[in-house]
């Protein structure tokens, strides 16, 4: 095999090497790799999960004899409280249209992004293109810190503060409304939007910076002229990912949005979420496996989950296809 | 772990349908060291290349043509030309370091003595622990500088720790390093500075033992002092390892080496004696090159 | 050649346009900044109206009981009465008045009443001569240490000459009233001195008396019978007690004990036609019983009972977080647990294992995506994939019930329990649980207080000496299935709403961001590295383990804590899977049992109507954030002595 220097100075370790075998470690490499894999098929295992979890249940709702496709897609109420029994005969009121916990959802998304768009596109600019130094370390922290505020605490916000001293004496607003829960959920998502849009446009390069400033621009005009449409793309981006949070945003309605779901485009009065409503079903008594409310629990759960994640997808596709690549 | 030459089918399929030599430019060069058969020279031999192609980016792209070469135990060989002539390729095949190349592909003959280097079967682990390398910027690990020599033989040997401490002590001795470094044997390798982490590097590198060094252009990232250290110590190293440099300078090949090959584009075009190679280069296009004319 | 005049105008338009986007940058950064501080300010104050880290003194509400500034006229004898007190029980209040005007005396009592969880009573206090007084209250309780004691409020007493007290005759008179008139039918009067008191006295033909019935005072010295009282004196089965004619008298009682009469007032009714008269007045909403004040309390409690105690139901001051604290705690170490290793695993492979098969990386390439897309999925979904797979697993194993225990459980006891005939409890050992009671006709080992023994059986207790009964029971005796503690081990599948398989919803929640996170560390990590280490003939997981992972390790850390701050703080998963139940739970007892946590009870408390627990959600948001200052400053503190290290 090999022939080893004949030199006399080799250390004893050298003259004879034990040798660990290799057999041994490469069986214990698969077993590693194998391992390892195996980890990497939670994270799938787990989207399985949620996708069949959320179909198999929401096959269970409606096909069940007192559910209509139609009616669920088109505009109604949403009620399952009156389940009355009596002498055998069942008084069902259900209405199962989902458009009340939808507009809900649009609401006070709607409210979140008027305040979250502009705000963290802004600050996003601000930080980029134009804060001093000093500005930047004191604005950067408190965008981290604001991002990692739990939602309890700003669900607590808007129903102590926002709603009983910012919004009620205004008149006219319910203690429950959409406005102050998407305010709060406006909070949450603008230090998203904002360190999203902020990478963007920190990518593009500065030679193009430099080449407006070059041709007598103003900052502004650099800033709205050319930095943002190139980085547009994971501009808007930023948006939807932010939009999806906003959709999927729990604790805040469930505290300030109220439990009424309310087909209205009135923004002061209550309008309890699809999320709101998953949160209050699973907290009332006698929701068990099996019952109506519980199965209703789940394809509203499925609705949610599909338009979060197409949402997701989507805006993941959009910052792919329409990145601009600086070499 | 045997790591299996990464080629699709399609490579495959492509090599199995290429004859031995149909449209492959040859290697022009009359000076190329014939294959001898006799026993002496083979026994001189560290390192055999017969008819070596590579291609990269699923043969895409070929970086060596028909490359026929040998390298004597305990000489020094440099291996020179311009940039992407093939010259580093060749030395990464030689320990199967293209083998995490994805698209990257070879054909022919490397052997060391009577492993077959390139063969599926082949052990890498125990290829590499039998050629060490050193690489053109010094990639020290952020350990201690006794956790870096010692990462080897921790790896491969069954050693203890009084053993491990010997083990250490000489490779540091051996590459120059040991009276710079004895008292802080546990402080952090970045400390160092650049020369001192090449030689770190080759100290790490033989701690384990091979036989033959690989170096890729070792000093190219060193300031001139360092520099003429660690060509002074590769002739030191040169009586218990073969070693094979891949160079850009050319002073430093004249200097060091005993046996010079020039590549060009891929090809062997004159391999021979450094002297002869610098003085009397048979081939017009190494005169031009080791003169300065282009590179 | 043309040569192109600078327009001024359009250049300083465009100065002015890019000032004036600075300033409204600015004013942006301004808004988002002050929306943080008016945020934690909120909280803080929210917080201190709860918690006091010493005795302090509380505010003092009045309702609108008191006039616009303060103090009241007109009042000698003040009338005082506590709102919505919550605290202990047998509580007392007393309340002191001095003259403001004499800074160095003590405050004279001059009333005192007993509080139950609704407040006290209405209590007249001693009369107080005209001038200016300061007036507050403490309260003490059942062993009359001082509890709290609060600001006080200013009065001034200063009588006023009465007017005459007058019926108000439109409204009423000789008359048949129909049903719709008699609901609007009102007896009031004006002419009232602010802060006296009125009654009405009725007496009817026959002599018979009914009252009397005090009246609401309103502000102008008008004064009215409340609706339902009248209501209820007179009026028995929609009828009319009294019959003809009723005689109404009103008098008024100031507060210093001074009477005024009222005309009296003839009230004639006709019941001929079968018609009840019925003679309800309104009640007026706005009508504000001025001699009143009213105190709203709720009693503060103190930081340490904050910590250390559990939550009580309607109890805020003697509620806290412990077991939130406690729970919190263990959800995040089962969540570490578990996604801690699958994470970095997965990191580990998808970075430093990326295959070279096409086939193979197109996989990589899915389950990458799928990686970014399950950040994005909102944690309420993850609650309800928990809620199927951990709580109910599926459906695959048959729950525990009622009456009959999981099928897959470890870590518990059944025993059968019996009273022996001479009243001793002893325990038969169970086989088999499902059966739920067993008959003993033959003698079978049991366990008592003393120890294994045998049981006898036996046809009658008669003839038996005590130590005989104390270890025999009647032929055919039943024993039924009792069941030991849960050991702290106690395990059962399905998992059940525990904290066990909360902790692995929010291990879901996390692992897309540990796996991200980890993975950016591992990236950072240079090739070369990487190169050197298989150049030396590592295997690739030899490298990673000895060369990648080291170097790695600091920003996976960091990423770690970050991700657990995040588990923390969430509550929505957890909800569903173990419901919001915040009473009547400590700390858990096994893994399979519920548990609270700190944002559920924040949720919770938020939401409660008493605003004694609002302040408790305040202070409980506060530990929160505390705690996750605490995990960002180690995550901190681990990345700059790892920067430092390196360089």
């Amino acid at each position: 095999m090999s022939s080893l220097p004949l030199d006399s100075d080799l250390p004893d370790s050298l003259k004879n090497r034990k040798f660990k075998s290799t057999q041994r470690g490469k069986f214990y490499e698969n077993l590693v790799v194998a391992g390892l894999g195996f980890c990497a098929l939670i994270s799938i295992g787990t989207t399985i999960g949620i996708i069949y979890v959320l179909i198999s249940e929401s096959f269970s709702f409606f096909f069940d004899k007192n559910i209509s496709l139609a009616e669920y897609f088109s505009p109604g109420d949403w009620e399952f409280g009156r389940l009355k029994l009596e002498d055998g005969e069942s008084d069902i009121q259900i209405r199962h249209s989902i458009w009340p916990l939808l507009s809900g959802t649009l609401r006070i998304t709607f409210v979140a992004m008027v305040i979250a768009m502009p705000l963290g596109l802004i600050s996003a600019v601000y930080l980029s293109e134009y804060a001093p130094r000093r500005v930047r370390a004191i604005l950067k922290p408190i965008l981290e810190i604001l991002a990692g505020i739990p939602t309890v605490v700003l669900g607590y916000f808007a129903l102590r503060f926002i709603s009983p001293y910012l919004l009620v004496p205004l008149g006219g607003f319910d203690s429950f409304n959409a406005t102050s829960a998407g305010i709060a959920v406006g909070i949450l998502c603008i230090p998203l939007i904002s360190s999203l849009a902020e990478d963007s446009l920190q990518a593009v390069p500065k030679g193009l910076r430099e080449a407006a400033f070059g041709l007598g621009g103003t900052r502004f005009d650099v800033t709205v002229k050319v930095v943002i449409p190139a980085a547009i793309s994971g501009i808007v981006s930023a948006f939807l990912l932010a939009f999806a949070r906003a959709v999927g945003e729990t604790m805040v309605v469930a505290l300030a949005a109220g439990t009424n779901p309310v087909m209205t485009a009135d923004l002061r009065r209550p309008s309890q979420t699809m999320t709101g409503y998953i949160v209050e079903t699973f907290q009332s008594e006698g929701v068990v496996p099996d019952t109506l409310p519980y199965s209703s629990l789940y394809a509203v759960a499925f609705t949610l989950f599909l338009l979060t994640f197409s949402i997701t997808l989507f805006g993941q596709y959009i910052r792919k296809r329409y990145q601009e690549s600086y070499e | 772990m045997s790591n299996e030459i990464q080629q699709s089918s399609e490579i495959d399929t492509a090599l199995e349908n290429l004859p031995a030599d149909a449209n492959l430019p040859t290697t022009h060069s009359s000076s190329a060291v014939p294959m001898e058969a006799s026993e002496e020279a083979s026994s001189r031999t560290a390192i055999n290349i017969q008819n070596l192609d590579s291609w990269y980016n699923n043969l895409d792209f070929q970086a060596l043509h028909d490359v026929c070469l040998r390298f004597e135990k305990n000489h020094v060989s440099a291996l020179i030309g311009p940039s992407g002539c093939g010259k580093s390729t060749l030395l990464r095949w030689i320990n199967r370091m293209n083998d995490v190349v994805a698209g990257a592909s070879v054909r022919g003959t490397l052997q060391m003595g009577d492993l077959d280097i390139l063969a599926a079967t082949t052990d890498v682990v125990d290829l590499r622990r039998r050629i060490g390398i050193v690489f053109q910027k010094p990639n020290p690990f952020p350990k201690s500088i006794y956790d870096n020599v010692a990462f080897g033989p921790r790896l491969h040997f069954n050693i203890g720790k009084e053993e491990l401490d010997e083990l250490v002590e000489w490779s540091l001795k051996k590459s120059a390093l040991w009276g710079e470094v004895k008292d802080r044997l546990k402080k952090s390798a970045l400390g160092l500075s650049g020369g001192q982490q090449q030689r770190l590097c080759i100290a790490r590198a033989i701690a384990v033992g091979p036989e033959v060094l690989l170096m890729d252009e070792p000093c190219s990232a060193l300031d001139p002092a360092s520099t003429a250290r660690i060509e002074d110590l590769i002739y030191e190293l040169k009586e218990q390892y073969t070693i094979v440099m891949v160079t850009h300078n050319m002073q430093q090949a004249s200097r060091c080496s005993d046996q010079t090959a020039f590549f060009f584009e891929g090809k062997l075009v004159e391999v021979g004696d450094t002297t002869d190679v610098f003085r009397n280069p048979k081939e017009q296009r190494t005169e031009d090159y080791v003169t300065g004319k282009f590179g | 050649m043309r040569t192109y005049q600078a327009d001024k105008n359009k250049q300083r338009n465009r100065w002015l346009t890019d000032q004036i986007f600075q300033m409204m940058c600015v004013i942006v950064a301004s808004i988002v900044v002050v929306s943080l501080v008016v945020l934690i300010s909120t909280i803080f104050s929210g917080a201190y109206n709860g918690i006091t880290f010493a005795k302090s003194v509380p505010l003092l509400e009045n309702d609108a009981g008191i006039s616009d500034d303060d103090s009241i006229t007109n009042v000698n004898r003040p009338l005082y009465r506590i709102l919505d007190f919550t605290g202990p029980a047998k509580s007392n209040s007393a309340i002191y008045a001095k003259k403001t005007s004499e800074s160095e005396a003590e405050g004279k009592q001059i009333g005192s009443s007993t509080l139950n969880n609704d407040g006290g009573g209405e209590v007249k206090c001693d009369a107080l001569e005209e001038g200016i007084y300061d007036v507050w209250f403490v309260i003490f309780d059942a062993d009359g240490n001082e509890l709290q004691r609060s600001k006080s409020v200013q009065l001034t007493i200063d009588r006023q000459s009465p007017t005459g007290l007058q019926f108000d005759e439109s409204t009423l008179g000789d008359r048949e009233l129909n049903q719709a008139e008699l609901d609007e039918f009102v007896i009031g009067g004006s002419g009232i001195e602010q802060t006296s008191r009125v009654e009405l006295n009725l007496t009817d033909e026959f002599g018979n008396s009914v009252g009397p019935l005090a009246a609401r005072i309103k502000k102008d010295g008008k004064w009215r019978i409340a609706k339902t009282s009248l209501r209820n004196l007179l009026i028995e089965n929609g009828e009319l007690k009294a019959n003809g004619k009723i005689k109404l008298k009103a008098v008024q009682t100031d507060l210093a004990g001074n009477k005024q009469d009222a005309v009296a007032l003839i009230l004639d009714v006709n019941r001929e036609n079968g018609k009840p008269a019925d003679l309800v007045t309104e009640f007026d909403d706005d009508l504000v019983n001025l001699s009143v004040l009213d105190f709203d309390v709720s009693p503060p409690t103190n930081f340490k009972t904050f910590l250390t105690s559990y939550h009580h139901d309607n109890a805020p001051e003697v509620s806290g977080i412990r077991a939130a604290i406690i729970g919190s705690v263990l959800l995040c170490l089962v969540c570490a647990a578990f996604t801690i290793p699958i994470g970095i695993g997965t990191a580990i492979f998808m970075e430093d294992f990326k295959p070279k098969n096409a086939v193979l990386r197109f996989v990589h390439s899915v389950i990458q995506l799928n990686i970014n897309n399950l950040a994005g999925v909102p944690s309420i979904v993850y609650g309800i994939l928990g809620v199927t797979a951990f709580v109910y697993m599926f459906s695959l194993f048959p729950p525990a019930k009622a009456n009959e225990p999981a099928k897959y459980e470890f870590g518990t006891n059944y025993y059968y329990q019996v009273n022996t005939l001479g009243g001793k409890i002893v325990q038969i050992p169970c086989t088999d649980k499902y059966q739920t009671t067993i008959q003993i006709n033959e003698p079978i080992e049991a366990t008592g207080s003393n120890g294994k023994f045998e049981l006898q059986v036996v046809q009658s207790r008669v003839g038996l000496s005590d130590a005989q009964k104390a270890v025999s029971v009647k032929q055919g005796k039943k024993a039924s299935i009792v069941t030991s503690e849960h050991y702290w081990f106690y395990f059962s599948l399905p998992f059940g709403k525990g904290f066990l398989a909360a902790g692995l919803t929010l291990g879901l929640v996390v692992l897309p961001i540990i796996i991200i996170s980890s993975q950016e560390a591992i990236r950072a990590v240079p090739d070369s590295l990487r190169e050197a280490s298989a150049g030396m003939g590592a295997t690739r997981w030899q490298t990673v383990r000895h060369v990648v992972l080291p170097s790695a390790t600091p920003g996976i850390m960091t990423g770690t804590i970050l991700s657990l701050s995040r588990a923390i703080g969430e509550a929505a998963p957890v909800l569903a899977v173990m419901g919001g139940i915040i009473s009547n739970v400590g700390g858990p007892s096994n893994l399979m049992d519920n548990c609270t946590a700190l944002p559920i009870v924040i949720y919770k408390w938020a939401k409660d109507a008493s605003r004694g627990f609002h302040s408790l959600s305040a202070s409980a948001i506060i530990v929160l954030l505390l705690l996750l200052l605490l995990m960002n400053s180690v995550a901190i503190v681990i990345r700059y002595r790892a920067e430092r290290k390196n360089k």
